[in-house]
């Protein structure tokens, strides 16, 4: 390693001061350094008017900020490329989701109507308004009457009343977007689950349906058994 | 510079006038220390090349104007190390004949002209390189200890004694009497 000798003092201070004035741009009033100050000052004195390579600077600067400054950044064009296709897969979903309702003829009246003319200029035909449907939103028709023959499955009745069993995109086929419960609220229903429709458990046995029986118990079925037995015996033999 | 963070914010969005004023300003000072690092010869290129990487970078700088004179002498120096390992050459070796110290006549005719700024920058090129580079950013760029020290790789002790030794030997070129 370099031995690095002390400073020599006196000159050494002199020189501190005279740096402190070379970086405060004063003079520093030392009478024995006046030419080391000049040349100091000489070769830190401020330059005017155009530089060497200033064009070609300006030239990059145009290239690299300029036109940089005029177009979003990278993250920046990341983000709105996810919000349009978020955007996009919300209106994807909540198209299906309503045309799913419109196939069931379980929407209001008067959107079964406007639904049913609006698809069919695209194409898909969907039922008219059921005669059971009415103004009301707990007077909506059944969907089991009209399955539709767009090929979508009937969804179950949504019913206000009963939030647990709301209108779900998972039931038309469609995927639910990640993150877009909201995409399925329909008629004022509460955002669903991604799956709100109660599904069979998977693996487990799905519980046997109990009949309500009177069980005869077996002393009483022995007695009917002596009982019935000679009355019928008799009756074959008459 | 007065408005600093109003000219750079300026330039960072854009404004061809405020980048032209930020150049004209940090420029010199980029030259100057390549010159007396590197020689007249590769100071312009390496400086050109200096603003060019400093631009892709332009719009995520902050700080205050020591910070990007500072950024910019970082950028530099790393710029003259590639340019003289490119060119087959040790960084620490600047040129192969040292440039000549002034004779005692060329100093007297300095003094009685007035110290030219290439002049200046001559005589402090006569310095060993190290006391040479430390003293132009101390002295030029006017940045302090630490930050030379960390520019350049070195402790803030050893910045302070090659500034003091390089100081010295100018007096003493000089002729000025506390030196002498």
């Amino acid at each position: 390693m370099t031995q690095v000798p002390e400073p020599t003092p006196g000159l050494d201070a002199q020189l501190d001061q005279l740096l402190d004035a070379a970086l405060s741009s004063q003079p520093s009033g030392s009478g024995s350094l006046t030419r080391l100050e000049a040349l100091l000052a000489a070769a830190a004195a401020p330059a005017a008017g155009p530089q060497p390579g200033e064009e070609q600077a300006l030239a990059a600067f145009r290239e690299l900020v300029v036109e940089a400054a005029g177009t979003p950044s990278l993250a920046a064009r990341r983000r709105r490329r996810q919000v349009s296709v978020a955007a996009i897969a919300s209106t994807v979903v909540l198209f299906g989701s309503g045309v799913a309702a419109a196939a069931n003829g379980s929407l209001p009246r008067a959107a079964q109507t406007t639904a049913k003319t609006v698809l069919g200029t695209l194409g898909v035909h969907v039922p008219g308004p059921n005669v059971h449907a009415g103004r009301h939103p707990d007077q909506r028709g059944s969907s089991g009457d009209n399955p539709g023959d767009n090929g979508v499955e009937p969804t179950p009745p949504s019913h206000p009343s009963h939030p647990a069993m709301p209108v779900t995109p998972a039931n038309t086929g469609t995927p639910p977007t990640p993150g877009n419960s909201g995409a399925a609220r329909h008629h004022g229903n509460p955002t669903p689950h991604a799956s709100g429709h109660p599904a069979p458990q998977h693996g487990r046995p799905t519980a046997a349906p109990t009949v309500s029986r009177r069980r005869v118990p077996t002393a009483s079925r022995a007695f009917l058994n002596l009982r019935v037995m000679p009355a019928a015996r008799r009756a074959i033999t008459r | 510079m007065d408005d600093f963070a109003e000219t750079l914010a300026a330039a960072q969005g854009g404004d061809e006038a405020a980048f032209t004023t930020l150049f004209r300003t940090l420029n010199p000072v980029v030259l100057r220390y390549l010159k007396v690092i590197g020689g007249r010869g590769l100071a312009e290129d390496v400086a050109a090349e200096t603003w060019v990487a400093a631009l892709r970078n332009f719009g995520a700088f902050t700080g205050d104007e020591r910070a990007l004179r500072a950024w910019l002498l970082t950028i530099a120096r790393a710029r003259w190390v590639d340019a003289v390992r490119a060119s087959g050459r040790r960084p620490e070796v600047v040129t192969d004949s040292p440039p000549e110290e002034p004779s005692a006549d060329d100093v007297q005719a300095a003094v009685e002209l007035g110290f030219s700024t290439d002049w200046a920058l001559s005589v402090i090129a006569t310095l060993p390189p190290d006391q040479a580079e430390v003293v132009t950013l101390r002295v030029i760029a006017q940045l302090d200890v630490p930050e030379v020290a960390d520019l350049t790789g070195k402790t803030s002790n050893h910045v302070r004694v090659l500034t003091h030794r390089g100081l010295k030997r100018l007096a003493e070129l000089l002729g000025d009497p506390a030196a002498v």
